[in-house]
């Protein structure tokens, strides 16, 4: 067991904007020029695509729970959330997804409920009638029911089970939409694996931090390494090295400190890196780059043991939660009318086994919940659901919805690409879910 | 499979509890014990002691490390063995593809040590299993007790005020050092290649103390040996089985036998995956589990504690056939059933598929990111031919064409980069585990994105260059090389700094011109030689005269820490 008072070692390093992601690369060999400066005045033709894939596993049947199901409260004694007339303190029983006021009816209406660590989301994107839900979501089992971590996110990532798929969606998405600047980000020191791909996109720890430094002379040493670093040459080092030097210099040509980048609408982020993350991604949509897609991760959702119960504030499922709601919130207050040209999609690479185990968690499984939160979207829970849920063979929530029929149509409704079957070459395509307005 | 900041695994076993180790406290914080007791972990529950019949160990006697004694001096160097005849096919290595490929990084006085050995003399050195002529470093961490504690000895170091922190540092230093200035560069290498094989993530339970002497008895002894010595010691490894949940795995209990250290054994140790399929079915790992359930750990509260065991309370008995039909044995009766897990073992070690998932994982250390299918197959049938044999089957590798065709196809990981800059600027760096040093170096490689022994999941640090190359990435790599080389590491106001001298690493006389000097320090201290057009680039991007004596650089602190510090910013040092 790990204390959650961590040394004080821990304590020591550093920590910086935005965190570790994970993956892999960007060769560039059709985008060879280095980035010329873009009018900062252009605006994009689409949303800017946020995707927040939580890492290990994460319980969408705890996240968005079907509380009244008689199934799920056999199923899940001690993690299952309660309803409102079980817990002395409404704050700690789930939170009703219902229609109503901003949230146009749903045929799922009243079945789920947010976990109570999703208070944050609740009582802002909910209610305003821009959070959305799928549920039983992943990949289908007749391309992969894989329960390998490793393997399921690179299948994610990818878009495809195939192993011939080397690029990741969203740089096949930066190359539908002709994007073009700084259109691809992920935060921490690699690039995420979705955005890998021949269309330039960047890994960046924070935007402070985004340059040259460590040298007695920082000028010289940012010009020796452009001249070094040549594009067009072929070689993976030089030309990454200088998309980076390109993309180096629009990032320091901007004056961070100009009031536009500033905290809006009152807007308040918490403590942790990936609001901090967030907030930073803020201010680079500000800063008309060209950004269309930034990917950040959020981990310690692998929980095979010691959820803890939803009504507990300190169970450690809820913290989880509680983490991406208050930083996705804060992202939304902070945008405010400029949300209407962002979405926010949340992603993972399974769920978790129906009943609880011996230990109180849950193993790997398949379908998950996916959020999708954005001014274009629309409230609800969208597409099929199972009347009950039910032990399957391998103990798990059948996925019911493709994610990349989600993503397809974020993708092209919000995001303006043209070619789904581009996007996701493997997929089936359906008709969307009616999750953009 | 692992998760971060997750509560330990508990169970549904209550016998009675054993006393409860002392409190402590931790910064202030809740007493562990006090955490663990409340919330009744399964490790303590464990400790109930049933007869323990038919022949099981107790506990595995640590295997002292073969080679040099670590508290004597280094041999003396090898001037007079007769240098190796090339084998056929490696012809072609020459000393600065010896350094890219099976070194850390070029140091002062190797390449010449290697031309005076002969190529092929050197790299058979390096590839004896105990080095015996050639100088390790372990008398710089012959003060490092945790590398040589007991696991209950360290539990009690963990347990004590700050020990916690000297747990992490101990180790972490003593790996950062060996890998800048041990003489066995091979060796470290492989240490880390291993390292990386049979990854654990010691944060992930409370028992971090269990990775101090994992390290030192799985994978340092075994590093040039038996791969199938080595996987047999990591089954065993409490850290192992700790990571991978398969200390609590129970036949008797009802969330059952517990899946995750089987997947693993055979997914990623060994016959990893074909083709993208698993060579296994999800029956395979069902079986494999109840083979290895109870391969767990000594709760008794003795010298042995916290070492492995074989519980039989926990052992499956069942009858198990699987990989069809390859392993199969009846239903045991109590107490029986270790030996049918020493035997799968062996011969997941000793399957076709494990020696082409091994020889493949080789060769993209080695050679390239896509080795040839010859090359693996080859090296395959040499690593079966050889019993599991590591060093004939990277020797079959080094004498491959396509490993001299691979040079400067690789790019250097962080902490590979990292440690080729220590080496490459011939630092020196305070050999106590606990200083400045230590939390800079930690805190490097944070920030290069690879932080030491702190990769989450079971596949280590993965080994293809699209992973390292990246914007953010680049960014900190060359940010690092640029403090190293003007001394800003570490604090040199404070001490226990890391301090690297410029002025005594170059030659005497001195290059003739600015431009000389450059070209030297590329091709000498980096082994990276640069053309005449990028040192033509340094000199205007840092206002240097090319053509001006080479001392109006080298005479000038700031500038020689400016120009050493590009050059190793230079692309082709980034790749070996």
């Amino acid at each position: 067991m790990t204390n959650p008072a961590v040394p004080s070692l821990m304590s020591t390093l550093s920590r910086r904007g935005f965190l570790a992601g994970s993956g892999a690369l960007v060769a560039s060999a059709t985008f060879g020029t280095k980035l010329a400066f873009a009018s900062p005045e252009s605006p994009a033709s689409g949303d800017v695509i946020v995707l927040v894939f939580l890492r290990g596993g994460m319980d969408g049947l705890s996240m968005v729970a079907p509380f009244q199901m008689p199934s799920y409260r056999t199923l899940r004694p001690t993690i299952r959330v309660k309803d409102a007339s079980e817990v002395a303190d409404p704050a700690n029983a789930g939170l009703p997804l219902v229609a109503g006021g901003a949230v146009d009816p749903f045929a799922l209406s009243g079945v789920f409920a947010l976990h109570p660590g999703m208070a944050a989301l609740h009582s802002t994107a909910w209610a305003d009638g821009k959070l959305a839900v799928v549920h039983a979501a992943g990949m289908p089992a007749t391309e992969s029911s894989t329960r390998s971590h490793f393997d399921s996110m690179r299948n994610w990532e990818v878009g495809s089970a195939a192993l011939g798929q080397t690029t990741g969606f969203l740089n096949r998405y930066l190359n539908d939409v002709g994007a073009d600047r700084i259109a691809g980000i992920s935060g921490g020191s690699a690039l995420a694996r979705s955005l890998a791909g021949p269309v330039p996109a960047y890994s960046m720890g924070s935007i402070a931090g985004f340059g040259v430094s460590g040298f007695s002379n920082n000028t010289k040493a940012t010009n020796a390494i452009t001249r070094w670093y040549d594009s067009g040459t072929g070689d993976v080092v030089a030309q990454v090295g200088a998309d980076t030097m390109g993309a180096v210099s629009t990032v320091r040509s901007i004056n961070w400190s100009d009031p536009r980048f500033a905290v809006q609408n009152g807007a308040t982020y918490p403590g942790s890196w990936f609001s901090s993350a967030l907030r930073e991604v803020a201010q680079l949509i500000r800063a008309n780059i060209g950004l269309r897609a930034v990917c950040l991760d959020v981990g310690g959702w692998d929980t095979h043991s010691d959820m803890g119960a939803p009504e507990d504030p300190n169970g450690y499922f809820r913290g989880r939660c509680r983490e991406l709601a208050d930083g996705l919130a804060a992202f939304y207050r902070d945008l405010g009318t400029q949300m209407d040209e962002v979405t926010v999609a949340t992603i993972s690479e399974f769920g978790r086994t129906i009943d609880e185990n011996g230990t109180g968690g849950c193993d790997h499984g398949r379908g998950s919940a996916m959020l999708v939160m954005g001014g274009g979207i629309k409230g609800g829970v969208h597409g099929p659901f199972v009347p009950s849920i039910t032990n399957g063979p391998e103990d798990d929530l059948t996925v019911l919805n493709d994610y990349r029929t989600v993503m397809a149509e974020v993708l092209t409704v919000r995001g303006g690409a043209t070619h789904p079957g581009t996007l996701f070459p493997t997929w089936t395509p359906a008709a969307p879910l009616g999750v953009c307005r | 499979m692992l998760r971060t900041d997750r509560p330990g695994v508990t169970s549904t076993i209550t016998p009675p509890a054993p006393e409860a180790p002392p409190a402590r406290l931790d910064n202030g914080s809740p007493s562990r014990r006090a955490v663990l007791a409340a919330t009744g972990v399964a490790l303590a529950a464990a400790a109930c002691a049933p007869a323990n019949g038919g022949g099981a160990p107790t506990t595995t006697t640590t295997p002292t490390p073969p080679g040099p004694d670590p508290t004597s001096p280094p041999p003396p160097a090898p001037t007079t063995l007769p240098p190796t005849v090339p084998p056929t096919g490696g012809e072609g290595v020459t000393a600065r593809i010896a350094i890219d490929k099976l070194t850390f990084g070029p140091r002062p006085g190797l390449a010449a040590a290697i031309e005076a050995r002969g190529v092929w003399g050197w790299i058979d050195d390096q590839l004896d299993p105990v080095g015996r002529n050639v100088a390790h470093a372990e008398q710089r961490v012959s003060g490092y007790t945790t590398l040589t504690n007991t696991h209950r000895q360290n539990y009690d170091v963990q347990d004590s005020d700050g020990g916690w922190d000297r747990i992490i540092e101990e180790l972490d230093h003593a790996t950062i050092q060996r890998a800048v200035y041990s003489d066995r560069q091979l060796y470290e290498v492989m240490c880390d290649f291993w390292t990386n094989h049979f990854n654990t993530w010691r944060q992930k339970t409370w028992m971090t103390f269990l990775k101090n002497r994992s390290h030192e008895t799985v994978v340092r002894p075994n590093a040039l040996g038996k791969f199938s010595t080595m996987l047999l010691a990591s089954a065993q490894d409490t850290a192992m089985l700790d990571y991978l949940d398969n200390l609590p795995s129970d036949a008797s209990q009802p969330g059952g036998v517990n899946e995750n250290y089987a997947r693993e054994l055979m997914e990623l140790h060994t016959l990893g995956m074909v083709g993208g399929v698993q060579p296994f079915t999800e029956a395979d790992v069902r079986g494999v589990a109840k083979i290895i359930s109870g391969w767990s750990i000594n709760w008794d509260d003795n010298a042995n504690r916290y070492n492995f065991r074989f519980n039989p309370w926990q052992h499956s008995r069942d009858a198990v056939t699987v990989l069809g039909g390859a392993f199969t044995r009846p239903a045991r009766t109590y107490g029986q059933g270790y030996d049918d897990g020493v035997r799968l073992v062996n011969l997941l070690a000793h399957h076709p598929t494990t020696a082409r998932h091994i020889a493949w994982k080789l060769c993209r250390r080695f050679v390239s990111d896509t080795p040839s299918d010859a090359l693996v197959t080859s090296a395959a049938a040499v690593f079966t031919a050889n019993d599991t044999a590591i060093a004939p089957t990277l020797r079959h590798i080094f004498a491959s064409p396509e490993f001299v065709a691979g040079h400067k196809k690789k790019v250097r990981r962080p902490f590979e980069h990292l440690v080729g800059a220590l080496r490459a600027l011939d630092a020196t760096m305070p050999t106590a585990a606990q200083t400045q040093t230590t939390d800079k170096l930690r805190a490097t490689l944070e920030n290069l994105g690879q932080p030491i022994f702190e990769r989450h999941s079971p596949d280590g640090y993965p080994d293809v260059n699209t992973f390292w190359v990246s914007s953010e990435g680049f960014l900190q790599r060359w940010a690092m090389a640029g403090r190293l080389a003007r001394n800003r590491l570490t604090d040199p106001g404070q001490p226990d700094a890391i301090v690297v001298n410029l002025p005594a690493l170059l030659p005497s006389p001195a290059p003739a011109t600015v431009a000389d000097l450059i070209r030297w320090v590329a091709t000498n201290l980096a082994n990276s030689p640069i053309n005449d057009t990028d040192v033509a680039d340094l000199c205007t991007a840092c206002s240097f005269s090319p053509t001006a004596a080479s001392t109006t650089v080298s005479g000038d602190a700031t500038k020689l820490a400016l120009a050493v510090g590009l050059v190793l910013c230079h692309p082709t040092f980034q790749q070996r």
